[in-house]
C-alpha cells in the first residue's frame, strides 16, 4: 500500500516537474538506481562546478519559516530542519558539510538541476570504494558516479540474502546496503518525492484519510509543494509567503491524535537542534576540568569556584534533557546516545557530591573531564550513536518504569565510571610518581565510596527491572543477557568490596580493579545489544564501534597488568634500599 | 542460642562456609557462569542456554552453596550487635529473595497458551517433557515427568524414570538433539504384510539412498525415471513384458479397487473461516500425485491400516482386517512445510489441531475394506505372479504418448518375495522393454545402461513396518533445535522396539492391550477458558514500528471480554496471562500468551524490600552523620 502512495505521489510529482518553469525538467530516472547508461544526463557537470552551483542555490534558500514545517518521519511529526539534518547525517555523514544548514542543502537539491552531480554520497567502507572502481582516498561521490558503477548488480544477491536471513549479513553487505539506501533516499529527495511524503500524511488518519481525494492523498499539499519549489529560485520574500502558505496547508490536515502535541513543539524542536545543549555542556566540562590541573589555576580555584564551575555544565545538561523529555514525553534513556548522556550527568552529580563530602580538588577536575569526554563521544559519532528523537518500542511505553528502573540502573553505571576513571589515574600515576601510596590510600577510600553507591543503585535497579519484568512479562527474574550482564557486573563490583573486608584487595588494588569491573559494565551496557544482540530487550539492538571498544578493552587490561608490573618494580626497588 | 554459634564458630568447617574467603569466588564463579551462558543464548536460543547453565543441577547446586554460605555468614554474627544492623538486614533479604526464586523454580508454572483469533483454549503448555501413556478406553492418560538433559542418557541413567513407568514398557536411551530419519524393519505383527527395501541411487550427479515400501510407498518418481516395489511369490521366475496382457486383466481388478477405494477415503478440508466450506479430496488421487487446494500443496507420506488398532472392536467385529486408518501427509504453503497426521477415528489426535493455513484437516474413511493400499494377499485370494500396485504404471500401456515422451519410460522394478531373505529382483525397463534384469543380494550392486548410474540394494525387508531412526547430531548455531529422543521397547513377547521423537506417539501393545504412547511437552489446564476474540498489532502511524499489541479474550462462556495488552496482563484464579508474542499469517491470527504462576512471588518481593531496606541502613551507617551522631552518644554518656 505504502508503495503504491509513494508512486502515486512520483507520479504526479513528474507531472508538475514537466510543466513550465523555466527550467528544465530533472532527469526523473535519478529516482531509480539502475546503473545503466541512459540514467546520465547528455551534459554531464563536473563535479566542482556542480557544488559551487548547489552552494550557491543553498545559500539562496531562505530558513524560515519553512524550516518549522511540520513533517512525518519515523513514527513522528518532526520540523523539517530534524528531517533535514537526518537526511544529511545519513547520506553525508554530517549536518552541515557543505558550511550551510541541513535545511538548506536538501532544498537546494531539490531545487538544482545539477543535484545529480554534486558530490554528497559518503562512502564509508574504505574497501567498497575500491570495488566501485573509485580511488581510496575519495570520499563523496555524486549519484551520477554511483549510477556508474556496477553497485546495483552487486547489491541484488545481497537483498536476497537480507530477505531470507537478514542475520546472515557480512560487514561487507551491510556496507553496499547502506550505500544503496543512501544514493536511493538522495535521489528521492532530489526528485521532490522525500518531501511529499513527509508533508503530506493525511493518509495516516484513516477515518478521514479519502476526504480530499479518492487516493488518500491531500490535494492541497500536493498542489503547494511544486510552487514553493519555484518560489525557491525567487527572492527571499517570495520564498517566505510560499513557505508559510505550504506551511498554514500542511498544519490545517488532519493529525493522529498522537501526534498532536507535536504539533505545538515545532518551533521548539528546531532551537533545541541548533543550540547543540550537549556539545555546549561537553566543552565546558573539558575546559573546567582543564582548569583543575593548570598551574596558573590550580591554586585559585576556591570552594565555591568550584561549585560555580560545576553548575555551568550541569545547568546546562539538565536543560538538554529537559528539552529532549518534553519533545519526546518520555525519559531520555531509551538507547545508548541518550544513556551515556544520562551517566555524563551522574558522573557529574556524584563526582560534585565527592567534592562536597571529602572537599579533593583533584576529583573535580577528573570528573569534568571524563564527563565531558563521555559527551563528546555521543557527539562525534552519531551514526552509530543515533541522537534522534524517533518513538519508542511497544514494551518500553510505559513512563513509570522507564523512568525508575532504567535510569537508576543506568545512573549506576556514572558511579561506577568515576571509580573506573579514579582506577586508571592510579594506574597512570604509577609511571609518573615514585611515591604513591598516600594517594592510594586516599583515591582508593573515594572509589570504593563510588562503588558502594554504584552497587546500592544497581541493586535497587535490578530488583526494580525484576517487579517491571514480573508485571509485563510473567517472571522476576529469566537469565535475559540484558538482566544477566547487569548482574555479572554487580558481582564484579560486590566481589571487590567483600573482598576489602578481607585484605585480599588493598588501596592499589582496588583502584587497580576497579577499570577491570567497569568493563562488565561496558559490557551490560553496550555489549548485550551491540555485539550479543539476543534476548527479549531488543529495543537497543544496533551495531557498529565493535572494533574501538575491543581495542579500548585490550588496553584497559595492558594497562592493568603494566600497572601491576610496575608496582613490583617500584616495591623491589624501594625496599633495596 | 549465641552458645550454639560460639561452638560452631570455632568448627573449621563452618568458619569457612561462612566466610568471605568462600563468598569472594562464589560470586566470580557464578558471574563467569552466567556470562558463558548468555553467549550461549547469543548463538543458540534462550532454552539451550537455560538447561545448559540456568536450569542445570550444578547450577542449582551452586545457588544452593551460595545461600548456605549467606545463611552460615549471617548467623555467625549471633549475637547481633548495633553495627550489624544493616548487614544482617541485607544478607536475610538475599536470603529470601533466593529462597523465592527456588519455590518459583520448582513449584512455579510458566507456560505457553497460544490462541488463534476466534478460538477457545485452556491449554497450556510447560517447558518440561513427559512421557504419557493411555490404555483404549481409559478416560486419561498417565503422566510421567522427563527432565530434558543435553546429555545423552543410556538404560541406566533412566532407571528412575523405567520403574515410575512400572516397567509397563522401558525407556531404553534418550537423545537431547537427534536427527530423525525413517527407516524399515521386520514386523512382529501379524497384520504387516508389506515388502519393503531400500536402495542407492549413484551416479555423477546424484546420490540418493531412499525407502520404499510396498503397502505405504510403492513407487516413487525420480527425474525421468520411476521406481517401484512390487511383492512377487518365485523369485527365479523373470519379470517379462510379455506378461503385460496378464497384467492389463489385473489392472482392471485393480482400478476397480481404486474406484471402490475412491468412494470409501477421503481427506476433508474445511475453512476455518466458514465451516460450511468444504473439500474433499479422493485419497487416491493424493497417491498419484500432490494435490494442491487454495495454495496448499498436499503430499502424501503414508498411510496406515493399522495405526491404530483398537483390540476390542476388533474382537467384536467379525472381519478381522477391519482397522483403524490413519493418513499422514505433508501441507506446504508459502515456502512452509507441516506434518499432518489424522486418524479415522480420533480426530483430537490431528498434529494440527486448530487447523493450518487456514483450513482444518480431517481423514475420513468409511470403508476400511478398501482403504486403498496395495492388495496384500488377501485371504483365500489365489496369489498372483506379479501383485502391481495401485496406480499401475509399470506397464508402457498406461501412459499415453505424451507422457511416455516425458517421462523417458525408464523403470526400475524391485522384486521382494517374502520368503527370500535379503534378496530383490532389480528389473530395468525402458521403452516397453526389459533392459536388464538381475537378482542382488543386499549390499550388492548393479551397473545400469543409463548415464553410468549404479543401483546398490541396501536392506531387504520381507514383513516391514515402518519406523523412524534417531541418530544424535549437533545443534547448529542460530537455527532452531533438533527435537529430542527416545528410544521405547515394549515388554511383552515378541518385543518391540522404537523411536519416538518429541511431539510424537505412537500405537503399542502392552501386555496384551493396546496403547498409546506420547512423548512430548507437559501442558495444564486452565481453570478456565479464554476464547480470542480480536488481536491487533498497533504501528506508529505511518511505519510499522509496533506501538502496542493487544488481544481482546473472552473469560469462559461468561460473556466478559478482557484486554491484555503488553504492561496489562490479565489475573485470574491464581494465573496471570501476558501478552507474549503473536503470528499473523494472511491465513491466520494467532496471539501467543504467556501464562505464569508463581508461589514465590510474595517471598520474592518480600526478600527484595528487605534487602533494599538493608543496603539503605548500611549506607546510612556508614555515613558520616550517624557515626557523628555515635559519637554525641557516647560523649554524653
Amino acid at each position: 500500500m505504502l508503495k503504491l502512495i509513494a508512486l502515486l505521489f512520483f507520479i504526479s510529482f513528474s507531472s508538475f516537474a514537466q510543466t513550465p518553469s523555466g527550467n528544465p525538467p530533472k532527469d526523473a530516472n535519478h529516482a531509480q538506481m539502475q546503473g545503466n547508461d541512459e540514467a546520465a544526463p547528455k551534459a554531464a557537470i563536473s563535479g566542482e562546478k556542480a557544488l559551487n552551483e548547489f552552494k550557491f542555490i543553498a545559500a539562496n534558500v531562505e530558513l524560515e519559516p519553512i524550516r518549522f514545517l511540520p513533517v512525518h518521519h519515523n513514527g513522528r511529526l518532526k520540523p523539517l530542519d530534524t528531517l533535514a539534518r537526518e537526511v544529511m547525517m545519513f547520506v553525508n555523514g554530517s549536518y552541515s558539510r557543505f558550511s550551510v544548514p541541513a535545511v538548506q542543502a536538501y532544498l537546494a537539491l531539490t531545487r538544482y538541476e545539477g543535484a545529480g552531480f554534486v558530490e554528497i554520497v559518503e562512502v564509508r567502507d574504505v574497501q567498497l570504494r575500491q570495488e566501485l572502481g573509485f580511488l581510496k582516498e575519495k570520499r563523496f561521490f555524486s549519484l551520477a558516479e554511483l549510477q556508474s558503477t556496477q553497485l546495483g548488480a552487486m547489491s541484488e544477491p545481497i537483498q536476497k540474502k537480507q530477505e531470507q536471513n537478514a542475520k546472515s549479513l557480512t560487514a561487507h553487505d551491510k556496507a553496499v546496503l547502506e550505500v544503496l539506501q543512501q544514493a536511493s533516499l538522495l535521489s528521492e529527495v532530489i526528485s521532490g518525492q522525500h518531501i511529499m511524503q513527509s508533508a503530506d500524511y493525511t493518509f495516516l488518519d484513516n477515518n478521514h484519510g479519502a476526504q480530499n481525494s479518492p487516493n488518500g492523498m491531500n490535494s492541497d499539499v500536493q498542489a503547494q509543494i511544486p510552487k514553493f519549489f519555484q518560489s525557491l529560485s525567487q527572492p527571499g520574500e517570495v520564498q517566505k509567503q510560499q513557505a508559510q502558505a505550504l506551511i498554514s496547508i500542511v498544519r490545517s490536515q488532519k493529525t493522529p491524535e498522537l501526534f498532536q502535541h507535536s504539533l505545538e513543539k515545532m518551533e521548539t524542536e528546531v532551537f533545541f537542534n541548533n543550540a547543540q545543549f550537549f556539545l555546549w555542556a561537553s566543552i565546558l566540562s573539558l575546559v573546567f576540568g582543564f582548569c583543575f590541573f593548570m598551574p596558573l589555576f590550580k591554586n585559585k580555584i576556591s570552594f565555591r569556584t568550584t561549585t560555580f564551575l560545576y553548575a555551568i555544565p550541569l545547568a546546562i545538561l539538565v536543560t538538554g534533557l529537559a528539552f529532549r523529555i518534553y519533545i519526546t514525553r518520555f525519559a531520555p534513556v531509551t538507547n545508548m546516545y541518550s544513556t551515556m548522556i544520562w551517566v555524563s550527568f551522574g558522573v557529574l552529580v556524584f563526582s560534585l557530591l565527592l567534592f562536597v563530602l571529602y572537599k579533593n580538588y583533584v576529583l573535580p577536575g577528573l570528573s569534568l573531564i571524563a564527563s565531558g569526554l563521555m559527551l563528546m563521544l555521543t557527539y562525534q559519532i552519531p551514526l552509530i550513536l543515533s541522537p534522534d528523537l524517533d518513538p519508542i518500542v511497544a514494551v518500553l511505553r510505559n513512563n513509570f518504569w522507564l523512568s525508575t528502573h532504567v535510569t537508576t540502573i543506568t545512573i549506576s553505571y556514572a558511579a561506577f565510571t568515576i571509580a573506573m576513571v579514579l582506577g586508571n589515574t592510579a594506574l597512570v600515576r604509577l609511571w609518573l610518581y615514585r611515591d604513591n601510596e598516600a594517594f592510594f590510600k586516599e583515591y582508593s577510600h573515594y572509589a570504593y565510596r563510588m562503588i558502594q553507591l554504584g552497587c546500592f543503585l544497581l541493586t535497587m535497579g535490578i530488583i526494580l527491572g525484576g517487579i517491571w519484568a514480573d508485571y509485563s512479562w510473567g517472571r522476576f527474574w529469566g537469565w535475559d543477557p540484558k538482566e544477566t550482564w547487569a548482574l555479572i557486573a554487580d558481582l564484579g563490583f560486590l566481589a571487590i568490596m567483600h573482598s576489602r573486608l578481607i585484605g585480599w584487595t588493598t588501596s592499589f588494588s582496588l583502584l587497580a580493579w576497579s577499570p577491570v569491573a567497569y568493563l562488565l559494565v561496558v559490557m551490560a551496557w553496550y555489549g548485550v545489544n551491540f555485539v550479543l544482540a539476543a534476548g527479549l530487550h531488543s529495543y537497543g539492538f544496533s551495531s557498529g564501534g565493535a572494533t574501538a571498544m575491543a581495542i579500548f578493552v585490550v588496553l584497559q587490561i595492558l594497562l592493568l597488568v603494566a600497572g601491576f608490573a610496575r608496582l613490583r618494580m617500584l616495591r623491589a626497588s624501594s625496599s633495596k634500599i | 542460642m549465641s552458645e550454639i554459634i560460639k561452638k560452631l564458630n570455632q568448627n573449621k568447617f563452618f568458619k569457612f562456609a561462612s566466610s568471605v574467603r568462600l563468598a569472594v569466588p562464589l560470586m566470580l564463579i557464578l558471574g563467569v557462569c552466567v556470562a558463558y551462558g548468555t553467549i550461549i543464548e547469543s548463538n543458540y536460543n534462550a532454552e539451550y542456554a537455560a538447561m545448559a547453565i540456568y536450569k542445570s543441577t550444578w547450577f542449582g547446586l551452586l545457588i544452593i552453596l551460595l545461600w548456605i554460605n549467606i545463611f552460615a555468614a549471617t548467623i555467625s554474627r549471633i549475637p547481633f550487635k548495633q553495627h550489624h544492623t544493616g548487614f544482617v538486614i541485607t544478607h536475610i533479604g538475599l536470603l529470601t529473595l533466593l529462597i523465592g526464586g527456588f519455590i518459583t523454580n520448582s513449584n512455579g508454572v510458566d507456560g505457553q497458551l497460544v490462541i488463534p483469533e476466534k478460538q477457545t483454549s485452556s491449554s497450556v503448555t510447560l517447558p518440561h517433557l513427559m512421557l504419557g501413556y493411555q490404555f483404549d478406553g481409559s478416560p486419561s492418560p498417565q503422566v510421567i515427568k522427563f527432565k530434558k538433559t543435553l546429555s545423552a542418557q543410556n538404560e541406566s541413567d533412566l532407571k528412575g524414570l523405567n520403574e515410575s513407568l512400572g516397567h509397563l514398557f522401558t525407556v531404553k536411551s534418550y537423545i537431547p538433539f537427534a536427527k530423525i530419519e525413517k527407516e524399515f524393519v521386520e514386523s512382529t505383527q501379524p497384520e504387516d504384510q508389506g515388502v519393503a527395501l531400500s536402495f542407492i541411487l549413484k551416479s555423477n550427479f546424484f546420490n540418493v539412498n531412499e525407502w520404499l515400501h510396498s503397502e505405504s510407498n510403492p513407487s516413487m518418481k525420480m527425474g525421468p525415471a520411476t521406481i517401484k516395489i512390487v511383492k512377487v511369490d518365485d523369485l527365479s521366475q523373470p519379470m517379462l513384458l510379455r506378461s503385460a496382457v496378464h497384467k492389463v486383466e489385473k489392472r482392471t481388478v485393480n482400478s476397480t479397487s481404486t474406484t471402490k477405494s475412491s468412494q470409501a477415503a477421503f481427506l476433508i478440508l474445511t475453512d476455518l473461516k466458514d465451516p460450511k466450506k468444504v473439500k474433499k479430496i479422493n485419497i487416491s488421487e493424493l497417491q498419484k500425485q500432490k494435490v494442491s487446494v487454495d495454495g496448499i500443496q498436499i503430499s502424501l507420506s503414508k498411510l496406515y491400516q493399522h495405526a491404530v488398532v483398537s483390540e476390542n472392536k476388533v474382537t467384536e467385529n467379525p472381519n478381522p482386517t477391519v482397522a483403524n486408518p490413519a493418513i499422514e501427509f505433508f501441507i506446504e504453503k508459502n515456502g512452509k512445510k507441516l506434518r499432518e497426521v489424522l486418524y479415522a477415528k480420533f480426530a483430537g489426535f490431528s498434529l494440527n489441531k486448530d487447523g493450518a493455513f487456514g483450513y482444518r484437516f480431517a481423514f475420513e474413511a468409511k470403508d476400511i475394506e478398501a482403504v486403498p493400499t496395495s492388495p496384500h494377499g488377501g485371504s483365500g485370494a489365489p496369489s498372483t505372479m506379479e501383485v502391481a500396485p495401485t496406480s499401475d504404471a509399470a506397464s508402457a500401456d498406461m501412459l499415453t504418448g505424451a507422457q511416455a515422451a516425458m517421462k523417458g519410460d525408464n523403470t526400475i522394478i524391485f522384486s521382494v518375495d517374502p520368503k527370500e531373505k535379503s534378496k530383490a529382483r532389480v528389473t530395468l525397463i525402458k521403452n516397453s522393454q526389459v533392459v536388464q534384469t538381475e537378482i542382488l543380494n543386499e549390499g550388492q550392486s548393479l551397473q545400469t545402461p543409463w548415464m553410468g548410474m549404479k543401483i546398490f540394494l541396501g536392506s531387504v525387508r520381507s514383513k516391514a513396518t515402518e519406523s523412524i531412526v534417531a541418530t544424535p547430531i549437533n545443534p547448529e548455531k542460530s537455527q532452531q533445535l533438533p527435537p529430542s529422543a527416545m528410544l521405547i521397547a515394549t515388554t511383552g513377547s515378541p518385543s518391540q522396539e522404537f523411536w519416538l521423537a518429541e511431539g510424537e506417539q505412537k500405537q503399542i501393545q502392552i501386555a496384551g492391550k493396546s496403547a498409546v504412547v506420547y512423548f512430548g511437552r507437559q501442558s495444564i489446564e486452565l481453570p478456565f477458558e479464554l476464547k480470542l476474540e480480536k488481536f491487533s498489532k498497533i504501528d506508529y502511524p505511518g511505519t510499522a514500528t509496533p506501538m502496542s499489541y493487544e488481544s481482546l479474550v473472552q473469560i469462559g462462556k461468561t460473556g466478559i471480554i478482557q484486554k491484555i495488552s503488553m504492561n496489562e496482563p490479565l489475573k485470574l484464579d491464581g494465573f496471570t496471562v501476558y501478552q507474549a508474542s503473536y503470528s499473523i499469517t494472511p491465513e491466520q491470527t494467532l496471539s501467543i500468551f504467556s501464562v505464569n504462576q508463581d508461589p514465590g512471588r510474595p517471598l520474592k518481593y518480600a526478600g527484595s524490600l528487605i534487602l533494599g531496606l538493608g543496603i539503605i541502613i548500611i549506607t546510612l551507617m556508614r555515613s558520616r552523620v550517624w557515626k557523628n551522631y555515635l559519637k554525641r552518644n557516647v560523649k554524653n554518656a
